[in-house]
């Protein structure tokens, strides 16, 4: 299967009064790892909402291999994208496996059992994440980090080259974030899965991307690689601050202070 | 969606267990009240050959009996469905006011369209249906509010309770006394029009129970695995209203026993609603069963009737959940 390719046309969204998104189009790239960035409340959660059918645009499409989501079923639409949203919940008593096999659902009916490529595709999203030997435990003992890989393999089950997720670090220890985003970059190094984030940091979009989109107001400020688009004038346009950008060989960060 | 194989064997020798007192429960309700027999007299009436006082409750207590099981199965899988469904583990159709709906679109069908007799529970569920959409509507902000639904829910209640009430003040006058409801005097027919809704609702509630499992997830994440969150609220929401509805029509509102019996059924299960529904249906048919037997017992020649009983038991248990709820909150 080869990457699917998104793109994002002219989108417009609106809270009733209030204009969230407005005319938003960017092309994502196949088989990398793509952050959007921007200031609290510049649309981003919003606009992983309207990529993924949570929500529907005013105006805009977004195409998904040229075809618009808008005309894709939720459960078809289910087979090709997963997402990892910022919120998740589960009963305490949930094993983890119970929950990895949830993300068999798009192709499952509920009046069968499960099959063998159920079985299988659980088995490897637990390897991939690391989890397998917790695989029984209840998600009510599991560490802040152990959960948000639970349902990260939970998204992975659903077998999809393209993986949504919506700040995947924020409440977790530092610890945890470093392990979460070395295994999404893992995820698309060895198993060629395209991801697109939304992440909240600054530094961490600029360490973890192959490529950064900065939202300002609602629409693209600027695409590239992150070594191009940050910059000094480009984080103070975003967060209205003026920081230094700092370089390493190929890392580029930057010092909040 | 495999559960675990010890989690399986224990709800099923829990489901077993409770099969199993709801069977001696249901002998012991045959044979204790004012007709006295002996087992053997009642083993020997029921299934040999006839005897008079047997017969005798066969016609009386017979189809209390089995009411009190069906409806209390009813409730109870009606009281788990609302609560995830709202996800609010205080959601009770008696309290937050579906009951009560059901009640009163009953009452006005038996007041003034007798002939309908037979549809009451259809007309029942109108009545609740419009509770229900009433309480999501005004409840609802963008989410719903555990505690906000409750205090909305307990204003429609008292709505429903008012014209319940308001109607039997009109209608007295002109001949009509408020329908019988409770458990008591309940008849052959009184089994067969309740008995049709379980065999319909019931069923239907197994069927529903893995999509159930769904909705314990963010209802974003429920949409990412390919489901309709919304869809699968309203089909949960409504097999529970037509549960308590058919209940209602038949028996009139009994609080709390849907409150309760869920809990006491995921303290034994767990959260899994494949395990968790039979559980609640064998379970809540005990109870009801047990509250109307105590009832009758109690007080005896005097009967207490199941509803008072679970409101006395079911108010302080009501106010624990409560206070539990507000120290998570404030955490």
């Amino acid at each position: 299967m080869a990457a699917h390719r998104l793109q994002v046309e002219n989108l417009s969204f609106a809270y009733g009064e209030t204009a969230v998104l407005r005319g938003v189009s960017f092309t994502v790239r196949p088989g990398a790892v793509t952050t959007l960035m921007g200031a609290n409340a510049c649309g981003k959660t919003t606009l992983l909402l309207v990529m993924t059918k949570n929500l529907k645009p005013d105006a805009g499409r977004v195409l998904l291999d040229g075809r618009d989501i808008a005309a894709l079923r939720l459960r078809d639409f289910a087979r090709r994208a997963a997402v990892v949203h910022q919120k998740n919940t589960a009963p305490d008593d949930l094993s983890v496996e119970q929950l990895v096999f949830y993300g068999r659902t798009p192709y499952g009916s509920p009046f069968r059992g499960r099959s063998a490529e159920d079985e299988t595709r659980v088995a490897l999203a637990m390897a991939a994440t690391g989890i397998t030997d917790i695989a029984r435990q209840p998600m009510g003992t599991l560490s802040g980090g152990q959960r948000q890989r639970a349902f990260i393999a939970m998204a992975l089950a659903q077998d999809t080259k393209l993986l949504f997720l919506d700040e995947p670090t924020t409440f977790l220890d530092i610890r945890y974030q470093v392990e979460t985003l070395r295994l999404i970059r893992a995820l698309n190094a060895e198993r060629g899965i395209t991801i697109l984030m939304v992440l909240h940091d600054i530094n961490q979009a600029a360490l973890y991307s192959d490529e950064v989109i900065a939202l300002k107001d609602g629409a693209v400020l600027t695409q590239g690689p992150p070594r191009e688009v940050i910059t000094e004038e480009t984080v103070f346009a975003v967060y209205g601050v003026r920081l230094p950008v700092r370089a390493d060989g190929e890392r580029i960060w930057v010092l909040p202070a | 969606m495999k559960t675990t194989g010890r989690q399986l064997l224990t709800g099923a020798l829990v489901c077993a267990a409770l099969a199993g007192l709801t069977a001696l429960l249901f002998f012991a309700a045959l044979k204790i009240g004012s007709i006295s027999v002996t087992w053997t007299q009642l083993w020997r009436g029921l299934f040999v050959a006839y005897d008079a006082r047997v017969a005798a409750i066969h016609d009386l207590r017979f189809p209390r009996v089995i009411i009190a099981l069906l409806a209390g199965g009813m409730l109870a899988v009606s009281g788990l469905f609302l609560q995830s469904a709202l996800k609010n583990p205080l959601a009770d159709p008696g309290i937050i006011g579906i009951a009560g709906g059901a009640a009163f679109t009953a009452a006005v069908v038996a007041a003034f369209f007798p002939m309908l007799y037979f549809s009451k529970p259809i007309f029942a569920f109108i009545g609740g249906i419009l509770a229900f959409l009433l309480i999501y509507r005004l409840a609802w902000k963008g989410s719903l509010d555990p505690v906000r639904v409750i205090l909305v829910g307990v204003a429609v209640s008292a709505v429903f309770a008012g014209l319940s009430a308001a109607l039997f003040g009109m209608s007295s006058s002109g001949g009509v006394s408020p329908p019988v409801s409770g458990l008591s005097q309940r008849s052959w027919s009184d089994v067969r029009q309740l008995a049709v809704y379980a065999a319909g609702g019931l069923p239907a509630a197994l069927l529903l129970a893995p999509a159930c499992n769904l909705l314990t997830l963010e209802d974003r994440t429920v949409r990412g695995l390919g489901v309709n969150a919304d869809l699968l609220r309203g089909l949960v929401s409504a097999a529970a209203v037509l549960l308590v509805s058919a209940a209602t029509a038949i028996i009139g509102v009994v609080g709390f026993l849907a409150l309760i019996t869920p809990h006491m059924a995921r303290r034994l299960v767990g959260s899994d609603h494949r395990i968790l529904t039979p559980c609640c249906i064998l379970l809540g048919a005990f109870i009801l069963l047990a509250a109307d037997t105590l009832g009758r017992v109690l007080a005896a020649p005097a009967e207490i009737s199941a509803a008072v009983l679970m409101n006395v038991l079911g108010g302080p248990f009501f106010i624990i959940l409560l206070q539990r709820g507000q120290r998570v909150g404030r955490s």
